[in-house]
């Protein structure tokens, strides 16, 4: 199935509430692109089930990953998890960093760790410390920096542990 | 109640095309007259954080609560629009595998479950083990066959233990380089004991690409702080050629291949390698445009040694051309990058690159800078500092001021051990001069002997030679001999067109 129909499909599937979130969601992110109006377009083919128009087929065919993919972050949004917001912390934490903000950075891998220990989910709480240790690792190198760092490394080889235990059980 | 001027902090660090799409994105919901759109512009517009004038043009001076509603709105609400423009590879994944997690309800199985197995084997391919755990995890819960050999999930886990090994080495090698007793006791473990040839052999390819950055880096690390440029740039290039090998992982461990460039060039400039030094810089911040990767601090970092290698090479103008994004870079950074150090080193650079170029009131100015705030963490830049001020004084034609000023200076100097033979020689020139007032003819002999004084001390004591690396006393004197500019003298010493 190539991703027009996947993204046609996924669409009939969705329910009410979910159609209704979801072409909102759509509609206000495609607006921001160049391309706007022929996302719109194909949007449209999308949620009628009706085939696309012969002149447009080439389109609707190059530019259904980006709907499907756009219908599945709406999608996703809707039913936000638990799992879904570390994880849109751990990815804000990574842009902070990118722009130098390691303070803003530590707030959210805070948060992030807060819900992670809730889940218990070892994964997580890896990554999470791994980003820690990271933000930690460009301070200067001082004595009480190293035990920091070194504290660290012992929680991740603590996770590790319980992580392989895990697996192999 | 102390205000946080963190939203000042984000919206300042945004690019154009970022602030474009915020913009853009926000008017979707609740139009122009939304007040976080607002906010947002006032604090485009501001250069200092002023948060009376905000609620004073938001209109909501005595409603400090709405106030920081607002503020908290925008925060999360701009962090989530740079999430979703964002496309780092680790990022994207972690994006594709939410995605994936919708696989938990049946009914979209069959139509999500490609996304999991793509992102699966894009994750695999780059070795991010951790995200190829999550995705297992996922399959598992929704009941899916899990597309892939499960015999790999012990080799996964085996991997990251051997990744954790070398990540910790790298940090502690990272923080521990300048105690001499710790690169002792180092150089004899097994990493670093004749296993240059057997890492080459790159016994498990599939496992060990982030084991071998890490160990490189730190091996790279060690070799630098033991002054052994010859296996430095060795393991460099060892590096280089990794790259060039797996492209792919150049995104996923963006610092890691930034430091393999910046070490090459830090260790091409130490060894007086400017030309080398200078393309390797040039190719660095290329890519950091091309892929638009690199923290403000990176850039810093990267213009400080490009400025620091144009200075020793005689390429002042080149360091000009390039001053105005340093001085942006330096004022962006954060408080904790901001130390006394760095400060020293930034406008004793400065204060080169303005001399260099002939522009000496500036240059005065940051040397005046660093003497009246006693910025003197390096006490080698301290003394340079003091010598620079008295030859751009002595240039400049202000014998009066070096004559009310030399006691002190030499006092000082003495006072912080940073009197050597060079300096004293140099200091006696400057003294000698006001008092003779010598002749053209004159002058030229008292130059030639400094020059024959300094060149002895230099070549005698090794402490006087690294003094040069901060300012080239020999070539100055040579310069004034020859009648020629500082510029002019180091290029040809350099053999710099």
């Amino acid at each position: 199935m190539n991703c027009f129909s996947l993204a046609r499909e996924l669409f009939s599937r969705l329910t009410r509430t979910e159609k209704g979130y979801v072409r909102k969601y759509c509609t206000s992110r495609m607006s921001v692109k160049p391309e706007s109006q022929a996302l719109s377009e194909i949007f449209e083919y999308v949620q009628n089930k009706t085939p696309p128009n012969p002149q447009i087929e080439d389109f609707a065919q190059e530019t259904g990953k980006e709907i499907y993919i756009l219908i599945l972050t709406g999608l996703a949004e809707f039913n936000r998890t638990e799992a879904n917001t570390v994880r849109n912390f751990l990815n804000q934490s990574e842009i902070l960093i990118e722009k130098n903000l390691n303070s803003h950075a530590r707030k959210m891998l805070i948060k992030a760790k807060k819900i992670a220990a809730k889940m218990n989910n070892q994964e997580f709480l890896y990554e999470i410390t791994e980003w820690e240790q990271t933000v930690d690792s460009q301070a200067p190198p001082t004595e009480e920096n190293r035990k920091i760092m070194e504290g660290h490394f012992k929680k991740l080889h603590v996770i590790l542990q319980l992580q392989t235990e895990t697996f192999h059980s | 109640m102390k205000t946080s001027s963190n939203i000042f902090e984000l919206v300042k660090a945004l690019s154009a095309t970022e602030i474009k799409y915020i913009v853009a994105c926000s008017k979707q919901c609740g139009g122009t007259s939304n007040k976080y759109l607002f906010l947002f512009h006032e604090l485009v517009a501001q250069s200092v954080y002023d948060e009376v004038q905000l609620r004073k043009a938001l209109q909501l001076q005595n409603n400090p609560n709405n106030y920081a509603f607002t503020k908290n709105y925008l925060y999360h609400f701009i962090l989530s629009r740079l999430e979703e423009l964002n496309n780092i590879t680790q990022v994207r994944l972690r994006r594709n595998i939410s995605l994936g997690e919708l696989c938990m309800n049946p009914k979209f199985i069959d139509l999500v479950e490609p996304i999991l197995r793509e992102t699966y084997s894009e994750s695999y391919h780059l070795q991010l083990f951790d995200n190829c755990l999550t995705i297992y995890k996922i399959y598992l819960k929704s009941g899916m066959k899990f597309p892939f050999d499960p015999k790999q999930i012990p080799e996964l886990l085996k991997a990251k233990e051997s990744l954790l090994h070398y990540k910790d080495l790298f940090a502690n090698v990272r923080l521990r380089h300048h105690q001499t007793s710790f690169i002792r006791d180092i150089l004899k473990r097994d990493e670093f004991k004749n296993v240059y040839e057997e890492e080459l052999l790159e016994s498990d390819p599939r496992y060990n690409l982030n084991h071998k950055i890490f160990l490189y880096l730190a091996k790279g690390i060690v070799y630098y702080a033991n002054n052994d440029s010859a296996n430095g740039l060795r393991i460099c290039n060892e590096l280089i050629k990794f790259w060039d090998k797996h492209p792919e992982m150049i995104d996923v461990r963006f610092p890691q291949y930034y430091n393999t460039f910046y070490n090459k060039a830090l260790i091409c400039s130490d060894g007086g390698n400017y030309k080398e030094a200078i393309e390797i810089i040039h190719h660095l911040r290329k890519k950091l445009e091309d892929l638009k990767r690199g923290n403000l601090f990176q850039k810093y970092m990267l213009y400080n040694l490009l400025i620091n290698v144009n200075n020793a090479c005689g390429q002042f103008e080149k360091s000009l051309e390039v001053i105005d994004e340093y001085i942006q870079f330096r004022s962006g950074l954060a408080y904790s990058e901001d130390t006394d150090h760095s400060e020293q080193q930034y406008y004793f650079y400065l204060a080169k690159v303005y001399y260099g170029t002939g522009k000496l009131k500036e240059a005065l100015r940051c040397i005046n800078y660093i003497i009246s705030n006693e910025l003197e963490y390096n006490s080698d830049i301290t003394c340079m500092t003091h010598v620079l001020h008295t030859i751009i004084l002595f240039e400049s034609g202000k014998t009066d001021v070096i004559e009310y000023k030399i006691g002190n200076t030499e006092r000082l100097l003495e006072k912080r051990g940073c009197m050597l033979g060079a300096v004293q020689l140099l200091m006696r020139f400057h003294v000698d001069y006001i008092n003779i007032r010598p002749t053209q003819s004159e002058c030229q002999k008292m130059l030639v002997k400094l020059k024959e004084g300094i060149d002895r001390n230099i070549r005698m004591d090794p402490m006087q030679q690294n003094l040069l690396i901060y300012f080239n006393i020999s070539a100055w004197v040579q310069s004034r001999i020859e009648n020629c500019t500082l510029a002019e003298m180091l290029q040809r010493e350099n053999q710099i067109a």
